[in-house]
């Protein structure tokens, strides 16, 4: 449904986004994941017809987003990021303006507008002035223009970004209703937001992808091995070197001291092994203390941060 | 797509009518047309009063056009002069401020079409405007007998000098981010195209023949008098064409620009 080639885009001699390429199949919802200024606005506008790419092509529904401008952006609901309203309007004059310049029909005009204001649960405020609606009902609106001519591709940027844990809520809820075989690509810096709602996770970084995959795939891929978070009373410099002779780890890091003597420490332990036996065992013989042993499985969390610290490790 | 312009369009004005700045424009605007109308009127009355009683009838030859009508045209025309630029600045920088820019141009609808509905949009409330200037020169007409021709003719040009000043209104809007700053970029470019005329006294007479053709108000001088010139219709034309041509242009550079 949505295919990127090669796409490149050049701020004054600045890449923000490389060549980037990937295929989103119809009805996925698709994650894209990256830290603030990554390039994941600058895609989601290219693949809207905001601004033509560069270098390579964006093709939505088979059209090609510089030749058929038009067509590809008929097949496309966006929602930007803060979602800029025209202020002044009613929600009800808004999505009429909305109907007229996205060509929807006369005769279903009137239908298309109250679906979406069901929908999306704008009916009761169907007659105030957007300016005076609070950000989650914004929100609403913003998506209710998305929608309303009932597109083939939705196109959110950071569609949770500023409300309130409950407006969240809801809004994943819309979003998730929303599916359907509509194709869905959503931006977010927050992580749990693409382990509830999306199929699968792009993860850029930089203007470069640097992974996508589904997300339990991907936690499984880079959660190659546990971490282990151990309290002990031991000299600090003496257990770390013991437990970084240990075939297996991976890493191992004092977090802080809790009290004299006594710190928490984070060990990364390679897949295949589970050192937690040998662990003990090396504090029992030494008569050190062991106040607490935890094993955890990385989340994507970690996964996320693994991803964007390697690359900018790869960068430098 | 005449649809889709027409959606532009009834957006424009609601956003216009639904802000003051409108009501005070157009309502300013008629009162001051009104002011010096009654003026010059009660000036015009008065001259021609003495004329009579002096026995000297044949030395007081004004006509109403020359007395009253072609001074508050050009009146007029300055006014819309200070005006314009107020109802214009908006346009595009209020979209590009509040971000609804982006939207804008993530709508299936082309840049020809948007900038037709600006200009349409604030050429409605410029109308609106002059429609009020008129309701003087109707009263006048009950109660004095004048040629309706040559004053219609003078409306004409007033309302292809407004198209003028709102074409190139809205191309600078779409420079910036700022309204305040395009209202006085707007201002100074227009009394600049005003005024340009008079460096042709000044420099050598093949450019000041050029310079004076280019004044916006050169042309306007034989409509004053009520006389329609296919020089000056085309002179207007292409500066409105220009106008909208740079617009679209200035849209597309966010292609290169981001």
């Amino acid at each position: 449904m949505i295919e990127l080639e090669n796409v490149s885009k050049k701020f004054g001699g600045r890449a923000a986004v490389n060549e980037v390429s990937f295929k989103v199949n119809q009805g996925e919802i698709i994650g894209f994941l990256g830290p603030n200024g990554a390039g994941k606005t600058t895609t989601m506008r290219m693949i809207t017809g905001f601004f033509p790419p560069s270098d390579g092509t964006v093709k939505v529904a088979g059209f090609d987003i510089t030749q058929d401008p038009i067509k590809v952006k008929e097949q496309i609901g966006y929602m930007p990021e803060n979602v800029p309203l025209y202020k002044e309007l009613s929600v009800a004059d808004y999505l009429k303006f909305i109907a007229d310049i996205k060509g929807v029909e006369k005769a279903r005009k009137k239908s298309a507008i109250e679906r979406v204001m069901e929908e999306t649960g704008l009916t009761e405020v169907r007659g105030a002035i957007i300016g005076r609606l609070s950000k989650g009902y914004r929100q609403r609106v913003g998506l209710a223009q998305a929608i309303i001519n009932d597109p083939k591709v939705l196109i959110l940027d950071e569609p949770t970004s500023g409300l309130d844990p409950k407006q969240i809520k809801e809004i994943r809820t819309l979003i998730g209703n929303m599916r359907g075989n509509r194709t869905i690509i959503l931006s977010t810096h927050i992580l749990p937001e693409v382990s509830v709602t999306c199929d699968r996770v792009i993860v850029i970084n930089e203007g470069r992808i640097i992974a996508q995959d589904n997300v339990s795939n991907l936690e499984k891929t880079f959660s190659k091995g546990s971490r282990l978070h151990l309290e002990v009373e031991a000299p600090k410099a003496e257990f770390l070197q013991e437990m970084r002779s240990f075939e297996g780890v991976s890493s191992a890091e004092e977090k802080n001291e809790i009290e004299r003597g006594i710190h928490t420490y984070v060990i990364d332990i390679k897949e295949g092994f589970d050192l937690r036996r040998e662990i003990t065992g090396k504090i029992a013989k030494n008569k050190w203390g062991l106040l607490e042993l935890r094993r955890e499985q990385l989340t994507l969390e970690d996964v996320f941060l693994r991803l964007v610290t390697r690359e900018d490790e790869n960068v430098q | 797509m005449f649809s889709k312009f027409l959606g532009l369009y009834k957006k424009e004005l609601k956003i216009f009518f639904s802000q003051p700045i409108a009501y005070v424009l157009i309502s300013v605007f008629v009162a001051i047309a009104g002011y010096f109308f009654a003026g010059i009127t009660n000036y015009y009355s008065e001259v021609s009063l003495r004329s009579m009683n002096s026995y000297q009838q044949n030395m007081f030859d004004l006509t109403m056009l020359d007395g009253i009508f072609r001074p508050w045209f050009y009146n007029v025309a300055f006014i819309l002069l200070l005006i314009m630029p107020l109802i214009t600045m908006r346009a595009f920088a209020e979209e590009k401020r509040e971000g609804t820019m982006e939207l804008l141009f993530t709508f299936p609808v082309s840049d020809a079409a948007v900038v037709a509905a600006k200009f349409c949009g604030a050429y409605t409330v410029f109308l609106a405007m002059l429609a009020g200037a008129l309701s003087p020169v109707v009263m006048l007409r009950f109660s004095s007998g004048f040629d309706i021709a040559p004053v219609a003719g003078g409306f004409i040009g007033l309302m292809l000098l407004g198209a003028a000043f709102i074409m190139l209104g809205t191309f600078i809007s779409g420079l910036t981010e700022n309204q305040i700053v395009a209202a006085v970029v707007t201002f100074a470019v227009l009394m600049f195209i005003w005024i340009i005329e008079w460096l042709s006294s000044v420099v050598d007479p093949a450019v000041g023949r050029v310079l004076s053709n280019i004044s916006i108000i050169r042309h306007y001088d034989s409509f004053s008098k009520g006389v329609i010139d296919t020089a000056d219709l085309v002179y207007y034309a292409v500066f409105i064409f220009i106008f909208y041509f740079l617009s679209l242009r200035v849209l597309e550079s966010k292609q290169w620009r981001g």
